[in-house]
This record gives C-alpha cells, sequence and structure tokens, in this order.
C-alpha cells in the first residue's frame, strides 16, 4: 500500500479558518459532554454522594482494567429532549476490559431522575444490548435505577423495543453463553428487578442495593402492610434467603472486587486473541496528524472537501490502496488498515453518481468474498437526481449498493464525516443498515434532504396546495422560515445523537482510535457466516 | 599473595577487584547480617567472625588475626574506617607476620592525635589553624581564646565525626561552650581533651591525596575539594578542588607532601586543609593514613588504582608512576540509605532493583536481594562520573542521577540530584556550611511517583499484551474529562490522579508486581495491586453477622452448649439437632456473645425457627 500523498497546505490562511471553525464545534462537543457528565445537577450529585454512593463513570473505571480504554457510547442521548432534564438519559453504556476481556457496560445514573429510565433511556439499553450480541460481548449492568420513568409509560412499557424488549434480550444473550452479570447498587423495582434476576450471578451492596417487584408503597397499598425497604429486599434478604442474590458487599468498592473475581471464570475471550480470519499486522500511527482534520473540514458546509485527505489520517501509516480510482470518482473506494487491522473503506466525495454507486457495490462484494470489514465515511448529499440520471438507471443502481450492504456479512462501521442525506444514508450504511457501530463528527448532517433543498422543494409542495390562495412574500418566507428551522434542527448532529440515531458524536482526532477498539472487538470473534457470493462485475 | 581485607561493603569488594586484578587472592571476612553481600562471595575465600555484635566483629583485632591465621593470608588490607587508623592493629598484623597494607604504625599513631598531628605540622612548617593545645586548664584555655580572636572553635582533641564541637562567638560564651565540649567529648570518645583554634568562616575543605613508598619517595596526586558536608560527614566530593589560585594550589600539595616526609610516609594517606575561600590562606586540618572513601575521584583524574598502589608498596615496590598529571574532573556522589527529608534517618530495607547508568562508576557493597541493615553506617554505594571538565563531569553527574534506581530502600540519590543544581555547586564555591544552612526543597509529590510507577507498570503490561489498541491506547476515552486513574499501590492508596500524559517519562523498573519508579534521583517502589484483590473482602463469608442463628431444618434439640451471656467463637458449636437419624452442630456465623437462647434439650423445632439470638456488635 501506498502512502497518500496530502494535498493540504497546513499554512494556509483557508486551512486555519477551518480549524478555528472546527476547534469551536469541539469544544461545543466537549462542553456538552461535561454536562452530562455532571452538569445541572448539583444537588441532586450531592445526595448521591453523600449517601456514599459513587458516580457512575467512577463505578466504571473501578470495575475496569485500570489504565484501559472505555468506549463510551451516546454520551449525548437525550441532550435537548425533556426540557434538558436528563444528561445521557440517566445511562451511561459503553464498552471496557475487565481481566482483558470486553464487556458492554450498561449503567444507571442515579443522579439523573434517579437513575429512572426515559424513552431514550430504554433505546440506549436495548441498543447497548444488541452490541453485546453482535460482538459477542457479556454485559455488565451496574442497578442504580427508579425504574420506569412512569409519566411517559406508554412510550417506555409496551412496545416491541421497550422494556419488556431488553429483557427478552438479556435472556437470550445469557443463552448464547455472553454472560449477564448485575451489581444491585440502588433501588430494582417492578420491571427494574428484572434485570438483576435474569443475570448469571448477581451481587447485592448492604444498605443500597434494593430488589423487590412491588416497594413498600405498593405494598401497602395492596396488603395494608408496613415493611422496611431492607427487610422487603435488601441485599441480606436476598442474599441469605431469598437467594435472588448471589453474593453481598459491605461496599461498593468490594462489590467491584468480587465482579472483577466472577470475570476471571467467565471463560470468554480476551480482547488479544485475535483470529485467524482477521488480517492483521503490527499497527503503525498515521503519517499525517489526525489534528489535521480539523483543517480539511471545510468551514462551509456547501464547499466539499476530499474523503482521501480524511482517510490519508485515519488510517495505518496514512497508506492506502485504492479500488478503481479512476471511475465512479465520487465515491473512494480501497483498502487500508486501522490499528493494524485491514478495511475495506468506502467514502464519499459528495453526490453518488451511477458509476460510483456501481463501484461501491463492486467493492461490497469484494470486501465480503475476501471476509475484510467495511468501514464507510459518509459525507453524501444523496443520488444524482436529474434527466440523465434517472435515464442511466440510478434507481436501479443504488439499489444494487443497498442490497449489497444490507446482505454483506463482514462488520461493518460507519462515521458521519459529513452529510447523510436522502437515500445515500441507505447505500453508505446508515443506521437501518445495522453497522456494528456508528458515529458521527460534530460537523454531520442527517436528513432526508439539506435544508437549503428543504427549502425550495416543501416551500412549493405548501404553495401548491394553497391554490388560488394569499400567497404574499411575507407568506412565502414565513413558510420558507419555517421548513429551513425544521430541517436545521433535525438534521443537526445533537438532535440525532440525543435520540440515539448513531452511538455517539466524536472528536475527529478521536475516530480512528475508536474505530480501532471497534475493530479489535470484532478480531476476537468467530468468522461471521458468509454466503456463496460471487464478484459481479458492474 | 593473599590478602584479607579486614573490612566489608563496597570497600571490600574494592579492594578484592584490585587484588585479583594483581593476580592475589583474597580473604572476606563478615559478620552474620552480611552473608549474602557480595563482597563474601566474590573474595576468593570468606570466613565468619563473630565478636559480639557485627560491628564489634570489625574492631575485634583478635578474630581478625585469627582469621587470617586460619585462612593462611599473608597481607591484610583495612580498608577506611574500622581498624584501618588504629596503630595497635597495624602492629599486631605485623607482629603476626602479615604484610600490612598501610602506612608503617608510627605515622598511623602519629596521626591518630589531632594535638600530636597539629604539633607535628608546626614543626614541619606546615601552617595550622591558630589554635591552642598545650593545657585542659579552663582558664588558660579562654585565654588562648581571647588572644586567637573569636569566633573560636572548642573541639575534642580525640575527635571526628562532629562529636564533642562547639563554636564560641564570644568570651562570654566560652566557659560554657567549653563544659559541654568535654562533656560530649568524655562521653564519644572516653577522652574530653579539647583544643581551641580559630573558625574560619567561610571555610572550604581541600584535601590532598599522597601515596609514598617504603624507600622514601611520597608524592601527591593533587588535590580533591570535600566541602559538601552535613553535620562534618562529606557527601559530594570532587578532584581536584575548583576555583584555588595556582599559588594555593602549589602550597597544598608541597605542604602535605611536606607533612608526609616528616613523618616517613609510606603509604596512600590524604592531608586534609581548610582553605579560607576569602582569603585563600589554608591550615592544616589532619591526616588520614589509609585510603579514603573519596578516592576514586582522584583515581579518574590520574588514572592511577590507589589499591595497586598501597599493596606495591606494602609489598616493598619503589614506586613507578613517573609524572603524575591530573586531568579532567570528577565527582562523587556517597549513596547512603538515609531519607533526606526525614533529618536523614537511616534506612533499611531489602534492594530490590539496581539500575546504573554504564557510564558511571558504581562502588557498591550491595545487590539486589541484599538486605541492608542498620548495623553499619549508612553508606552503601558510590557513584562516581567524571568529564573532561568540571562542568561537563557536573552535568554527566546529573544524567547519572537522573538515571540511577534503587528499589526496595530509601537512599540519598533524590537529595544528591537536588545538591548537584544548587549554585554553590554548580560554581564551585561551597562552604563545609553550605548544607547545614541550607534547606531541604519538598520531597517531590509521591503521587507523581505513584501515577508514573502505574503508567509503566500499564505500558510493561502493554508489552506483554502485544498491540492491540485495548492496551495501547491506555486510559483513552471519547468523553472530554481525564478519567481518573485508579491506582492502588500496598500501603499507599492513591485515588482521583488526573493523569494528562499516557506516557510515563520516567525511568523505571517492573518486574511483576513491582514497579521502581525514580524521579528527579528519588527511587519510588511501589506494587502493583490487581482491582481484584484491592477490593477483594477480607474475608469471605463473613458477612451476615447475623444476630440470630436458626434451625436449617425441622427436628428435636438434642444438645445445647452455650448459656446466655456466654462469648463463642465462629464456628463454635451452639446447637445439636437431630434430625433424620442424623446429629447436626448448629454453628456460630461469626464470634459474639449469646443473648439468648430460646430453646432446650428435647423441644421439637421448626424449620427457621430461631434457636439462640446474638447481641448486636458494635
Amino acid at each position: 500500500m501506498k502512502v497518500i500523498q496530502s494535498a493540504i497546505d497546513t499554512g494556509s490562511g483557508e486551512f486555519g479558518a477551518n480549524r478555528e471553525t472546527y476547534e469551536g464545534l469541539v469544544a461545543t462537543l466537549h462542553e456538552r459532554m461535561r454536562w452530562v457528565i455532571e452538569g445541572g445537577r448539583d444537588k441532586s450529585i450531592e445526595r448521591h454522594l453523600a449517601r456514599g454512593k459513587i458516580m457512575v463513570r467512577d463505578r466504571i473505571d473501578m470495575v475496569i482494567d485500570p489504565g484501559t480504554p472505555f468506549v463510551e457510547l451516546s454520551t449525548l442521548s437525550g441532550y435537548g429532549q425533556y426540557e434538558d432534564s436528563a444528561p445521557g438519559a440517566g445511562l451511561v453504556t459503553g464498552v471496557g476490559l475487565v481481566h482483558g476481556v470486553p464487556y458492554v457496560f450498561i449503567c444507571n445514573d442515579a443522579t439523573v431522575k434517579g437513575g429512572s429510565l426515559l424513552p431514550v433511556s430504554i433505546k440506549k439499553h436495548v441498543r447497548a444490548q444488541d452490541i453485546a450480541e453482535q460482538n459477542g460481548l457479556g454485559v455488565i449492568y451496574l442497578v442504580d435505577s427508579g425504574g420506569a420513568f412512569l409519566p411517559l409509560q406508554d412510550e417506555i412499557f409496551p412496545d416491541k423495543d421497550h422494556f419488556g424488549g431488553s429483557f427478552y434480550r438479556q435472556a437470550r444473550l445469557s443463552a448464547q453463553g455472553l454472560p449477564q452479570l448485575s451489581v444491585v447498587l440502588g433501588g430494582c423495582t417492578a420491571g427494574g428487578a428484572y434485570v438483576p434476576a435474569l443475570s448469571d450471578e448477581v451481587i447485592m451492596v448492604e444498605g443500597i442495593g434494593r430488589i423487590f417487584l412491588g416497594g413498600p408503597p405498593i405494598v401497602k397499598a395492596a396488603l395494608g402492610e408496613i415493611i422496611e425497604p431492607d427487610d422487603l429486599g435488601g441485599a441480606a434478604l436476598h442474599t441469605h434467603v431469598s437467594g435472588v442474590s448471589d453474593y453481598m458487599a459491605d461496599d461498593e468498592a468490594e462489590a467491584y472486587g468480587r465482579l472483577r473475581e466472577i470475570c476471571e471464570t467467565t471463560s470468554q475471550r480476551r480482547i488479544d486473541d485475535r483470529q485467524s480470519w482477521i488480517d492483521w499486522v503490527e499497527p503503525e500511527s498515521p503519517l499525517y496528524d489526525p489534528a489535521e482534520i480539523y483543517g480539511i473540514i471545510s468551514a462551509d458546509d456547501r464547499v466539499p472537501f476530499d474523503a482521501t485527505e480524511i482517510i490519508a489520517r485515519l488510517v495505518d501509516g496514512s497508506r492506502f490502496s485504492p479500488f478503481k480510482p479512476e471511475w465512479g470518482e465520487s465515491i473512494v473506494t480501497g483498502f487500508g488498515r486501522i490499528w493494524g487491522h485491514l478495511v475495506g473503506i468506502i467514502a464519499n466525495n459528495g453526490i453518488i453518481f451511477s458509476e460510483s454507486a456501481l463501484k461501491a457495490t463492486h467493492f461490497i462484494e469484494l470486501c465480503e468474498q475476501r471476509r475484510v470489514p467495511l468501514l464507510f465515511l459518509q459525507n453524501t448529499s444523496g443520488y444524482m437526481v436529474g434527466r440523465d440520471s434517472e435515464a442511466a438507471g440510478i434507481a436501479k443502481h443504488g439499489a444494487k449498493m443497498v442490497s449489497a450492504v444490507a446482505n454483506a456479512t463482514v462488520p461493518k462501521y460507519t462515521v458521519l464525516i459529513g452529510g447523510s442525506y436522502g437515500a445515500g444514508n441507505y447505500g453508505m450504511c446508515g443506521r437501518g443498515f445495522n453497522p456494528r457501530f456508528l458515529f458521527a463528527w460534530p460537523n454531520s448532517r442527517i436528513a432526508t434532504m439539506s435544508a437549503q433543498t428543504a427549502q425550495t422543494v416543501l416551500v412549493d409542495i405548501r404553495l401548491g396546495g394553497m391554490k388560488g390562495e394569499d400567497t404574499s412574500p411575507e407568506q412565502v418566507e414565513a413558510i420558507r422560515r419555517e421548513v429551513a428551522d425544521q430541517y436545521e434542527t433535525q438534521s443537526d448532529p445533537y438532535y440525532a445523537t440525543s435520540r440515539l440515531w448513531d452511538d455517539g458524536l466524536i472528536d475527529p482526532i478521536d475516530t480512528r482510535d475508536t474505530l480501532g477498539l471497534c475493530l479489535a472487538l470484532a478480531a476476537r470473534q468467530d468468522e461471521p457466516a458468509p454466503g456463496p457470493r460471487v464478484v459481479y462485475r458492474m | 599473595m593473599r590478602i584479607l581485607i579486614a573490612n566489608r561493603g563496597e570497600i571490600a569488594r574494592r579492594v578484592i577487584r584490585t587484588a585479583h586484578g594483581l593476580g592475589h587472592e583474597t580473604v572476606a571476612v563478615f559478620t552474620e547480617p552480611d552473608a549474602e553481600s557480595p563482597f563474601v562471595r566474590e573474595a576468593s575465600r570468606s570466613v565468619l567472625i563473630d565478636d559480639g555484635s557485627p560491628v564489634q566483629s570489625y574492631l575485634s583485632i583478635e578474630a581478625i588475626l585469627d582469621a587470617a591465621k586460619s585462612t593462611g593470608a599473608d597481607a591484610v588490607h583495612p580498608g577506611y574506617g574500622f581498624l584501618s587508623e588504629n596503630a595497635d592493629f597495624a602492629e599486631a598484623v605485623l607482629e603476626a607476620g602479615l604484610v600490612w597494607i598501610g602506612p608503617h604504625p608510627n605515622a598511623i599513631r602519629a596521626m591518630g592525635s589531632k594535638i600530636e598531628a597539629r604539633r607535628i605540622a608546626a614543626d614541619a612548617g606546615v601552617s595550622t589553624i591558630p589554635g591552642f593545645a598545650d593545657s585542659q586548664d579552663s582558664q588558660v584555655l579562654q585565654e588562648a581564646a581571647d588572644r586567637i580572636g573569636y569566633p573560636v572553635l572548642v573541639k575534642a582533641s580525640a575527635g571526628g565525626g562532629g562529636k564533642g564541637i562547639r563554636i564560641v562567638h564570644e568570651a562570654e560564651a566560652f566557659p560554657e561552650a567549653l563544659a559541654s565540649a568535654k562533656d560530649e567529648a568524655m562521653r564519644s570518645f572516653s577522652d574530653d581533651k579539647v583544643i581551641v583554634e580559630r573558625y574560619v568562616t567561610r571555610p572550604r575543605h581541600v584535601e590532598v591525596q599522597l601515596i609514598g613508598d617504603r624507600h622514601g619517595t611520597v608524592i601527591h596526586l593533587g588535590t580533591r575539594e570535600c566541602s559538601v558536608q552535613r553535620r562534618y560527614q562529606k557527601v559530594l566530593e570532587e578532584a581536584p578542588a575548583p576555583n584555588l589560585d595556582p599559588a594555593t594550589r602549589e602550597g597544598l600539595h608541597s605542604a602535605a607532601v611536606t607533612l608526609a616526609k616528616a613523618i616517613d610516609y609510606d603509604s596512600a594517606g590524604t592531608v586534609e586543609f581548610i582553605v579560607d575561600d576569602d582569603s585563600g590562606e589554608f591550615f592544616f586540618l589532619e591526616m588520614n593514613t589509609r585510603l579514603q572513601v573519596e578516592h576514586p575521584v582522584t583515581e579518574f583524574v590520574t588514572g592511577l588504582d590507589l589499591v595497586e598502589l598501597q599493596i606495591r608498596s606494602a609489598m616493598g615496590e619503589p614506586l613507578a608512576i613517573g609524572d603524575v598529571t591530573v586531568s579532567g574532573h570528577a565527582f562523587e556522589a556517597r549513596v547512603n540509605a538515609e531519607d533526606a527529608w526525614a533529618g536523614f534517618a537511616p534506612q533499611i530495607g531489602t534492594v530490590s532493583d539496581i539500575v546504573v547508568p554504564e557510564a558511571a562508576r558504581w562502588d557498591s557493597g550491595i545487590e539486589p536481594g541484599n538486605e541492608v541493615t542498620s548495623h553499619f553506617d549508612p553508606m552503601v554505594a558510590k557513584l562516581i562520573v567524571g568529564g573532561p571538565d568540571r562542568e561537563t563531569a557536573r552535568l554527566r553527574l546529573v544524567r547519572a542521577l537522573d538515571e540511577t534506581l534503587i528499589g526496595g530502600l530509601v537512599t540519598n540519590l533524590g537529595f544528591h540530584r537536588w545538591l548537584i543544581d544548587q549554585p554553590p555547586v554548580v560554581a564551585g564555591r561551597v562552604t563545609t556550611r553550605f548544607l547545614d544552612e541550607t534547606d531541604l526543597p519538598p520531597q517531590p509529590d509521591e503521587r507523581v511517583a505513584a501515577v508514573e510507577a502505574a503508567a509503566h507498570w500499564v505500558a510493561a503490561q502493554d508489552r506483554d499484551r502485544g498491540l492491540s489498541p485495548w492496551y495501547s491506547l491506555r486510559q483513552f476515552r471519547v468523553t472530554p474529562l481525564v478519567p481518573k486513574r485508579l491506582v492502588y499501590l500496598q500501603g499507599r492508596e492513591i485515588h482521583d490522579i488526573e493523569v494528562t500524559s499516557n506516557d510515563p517519562t520516567s525511568l523505571a523498573v517492573v518486574d511483576g508486581r513491582r514497579v521502581v519508579v525514580g524521579i528527579a534521583g528519588h527511587s519510588f517502589t511501589f506494587t502493583a495491586l490487581t482491582q481484584s484483590e484491592r477490593w477483594a473482602p477480607v474475608q469471605t463469608g463473613a458477612h451476615g453477622a447475623a444476630t440470630t442463628v436458626s434451625a436449617p431444618f425441622p427436628g428435636v434439640v438434642a444438645e445445647v452448649r452455650v448459656d446466655e451471656g456466654q462469648e463463642v467463637s465462629a464456628g463454635e458449636i451452639l446447637v445439636v439437632v437431630e434430625a433424620m437419624k442424623m446429629l447436626h452442630p448448629v454453628v456460630a456465623p461469626g464470634a459474639g456473645t449469646v443473648d439468648e437462647v430460646r430453646v432446650r434439650p428435647g423441644d421439637r423445632i421448626a424449620g427457621n425457627q430461631v434457636l439462640v439470638t446474638f447481641k448486636e456488635q458494635e
């Protein structure tokens, strides 16, 4: 593989201006993440700490191997929703190592609405379990939850991927031999009781951990019985009498020691147990500094940037072997390595034309046959429209790409590095196509179409429906404004990440490392079963 | 020749090295605490000596001569300290028909008493510090002090090591100072004779190395500066002494040679002087009739082996070293097992690791695995570094200190690292009072060392684990807050440390769980604990210090073994229950006091029925 020759002039004024703009975006990202971690709830944090309880991310640090990464997912879930009262949706999820074995962590943040689960929290919980299944990971539940957030029970309880779905997944994950381990650090009432109850092993912390189907208020209402919470469902009761819990710990610290001890006996593959189907060589850093991405991404999102320049700052040694580089050039395809793992990269340079769609399809088939994981870098305004394009059959060519992506069995990863518009989102392995992980950059936009396009299209449609009525310029402007606002708001990456359309916004600088960590998860798994497949020339 | 070394530690090894190089055999004498020390192993033979305490054994002429006899030794090298300046010992060695690797006993004796030494020096025309030693009468001493002029020094004639010394700034304070100096002298040396002399306000300690033979030749090997002293103990030495004008340097050389010739000196020895840094005047202080601790710096600048010259002289060979030129510059840092930040308290411990830069000379008595005890002097090694000029040598010492690690034992290496950068040391203008008048900076933050240690430990794990980003990226997070690295170190629990860098910058040894990390010369030894260990309950099954004990199943009480108020220990049988024709003991779940016994023999009991209750524990 040859080193990419970058054409970027890092000394140029444009580069500097872009960088300055992007640093602002990253500053905002970090500021908002900080708010999620410890903002806007001083009183409840104070109460939590006063009870001798530990902050959720510190709990995770106590469990994972010291000095190892933790890939936190969807940190900004719930951002801007629920009147900004639910930092992180009251849940922290992510992947970390315990005794060298990667586990998914699902941990309540009791400083957010007492750890109650909001609709987005359920989505986050279920998403983490899906990640566990797809990546073959056990799950550690640090349970400290007041249960479902009852005022929104209709959005939490009944549907397929609601509360029930999470228990369905938990039971089935356990059946697949993926350890389900719980530490009970707070209330687990009603449905919440099933998280530990469905676990393979359960630890309860005395004095704070409680499990009951009906808490003291319900018992009082139903039976007229007045009972102390610990007598009804404390650690001693469940460890010594009911057997709902397997271990009791005096404090959190002891519980995490016990948990780590349990993890020594789960017979899971370690993270460095790389399987032979993965093409891996010793990693090397990119030749070009990933921080230069800040200066490459145009401050004005209508000015395109070259995906190859981004690839140069993500892959090992900045080496890249492009596939079919002189055909269908609006999609860059080729092989590179990320943290040693060979990946097939598909990246947009704007609009997808028929040729680009065919090239991408061809390349997906190639990677599928060679068992090479796929990395999609989305920055597209969508498939080309217009008479020529339609006549060339863009619909069927785009469909080939969508079909190929949908049926690829190799691990797929997607990063939104710019626009993710229209059907381009599908062909480039959007959320609906089950990439193992989907991350987005803070400059990304996701919508059926851009706000500019939407204004034209929707204003015309609206005006078309108002035949004969008063269409003063003021009214046209009002409609235009309304549409623009809607699209701008809804295509904002924070709007997206708040709703779990991705697994988190990440700093471009962290992208290579994050992907490397994710790829390493796949590398310890058995080869996904492929179907018989020929490489069709398109 | 078979040379018995009447010493231990680094100097024993030093002598062994040269003796073996010359084709001689060696005999080590050792005491129990040193059984595992390298000098015992490295000597051709070794003999355990035991005459009471370990120190006492090395001071026992009889024990050492017995050892020489039993091993068929031909010669004795006394090293420094212990019996090295004991004329009786030298005589006894000679009388036993052995070669004494040192000066003739009369020279030792002549220089052994400060008063006698000063008299000989004065007779030989070597300037001595204005002083008085002719009487011990308080009144006469006071008059002498008044005549010399204040400030004066009152010090024990038989002294050494800073004992029995008083500085007197005015006549009125003299009587009391005299009394206390005499008192201390009596306690320390069983001899309360004192001398009075002028007190030099900017004194430097400069000494001249000499070597003589049995044929009347005595030559000097240049100067050494030993002004960096703490309570009269040398800490850092260098050769040659810097910042001396040529006349002073020449004067020192010839005074030393003159004095040595006056006593027919015939071995390696050192004449010590006080140099007044203001005037350049110098005064004879004392002569050490033996090899000095700091001899290696002279060896560096002359290219000679002083132990070899000692041996050759003792064997009667004439000095054959031609013209000696001093070139370059060398420093020696005395490495002591002491905690400079705890009042220089001597430290003991088992040395786990030693890392020394190859470029440095490391004269050491210890190896990993050795235990440093409190029986002997705290000096365990010497770090010697030289260069073409003083500043180069100094910078090399800085680097050597940065690259030296001793695990398992607190040493003064960190103190040296601070010292070597002090302006008077950099300038070469240290007075003997410098250290006593200078405060140490705060000790480096141990938490920083802990983080570094953890980083090294993690890095070492990475090396073992290959190249997965899950290890290489260490505490990577997508969130902006730097994760708190939870580091748990035995005996030192460290929480909530924010790590700003992934990359350890310090020097370290990682061996399994042990991490020795060096920061600014300080070596910190840590034991890394896995989190399971850190968090593990002290005792499994210790939970549920239940206050009640219930029947495991239905049955009949066969026996009750405890009474109310009785104290029981964990596992003690409380009640025996008969069920299914078997007797089942019901035991106490933990230690406690029985509050209530609720059953009697013969009672029919239900499953889970409470049998015994305990008093609530504190």
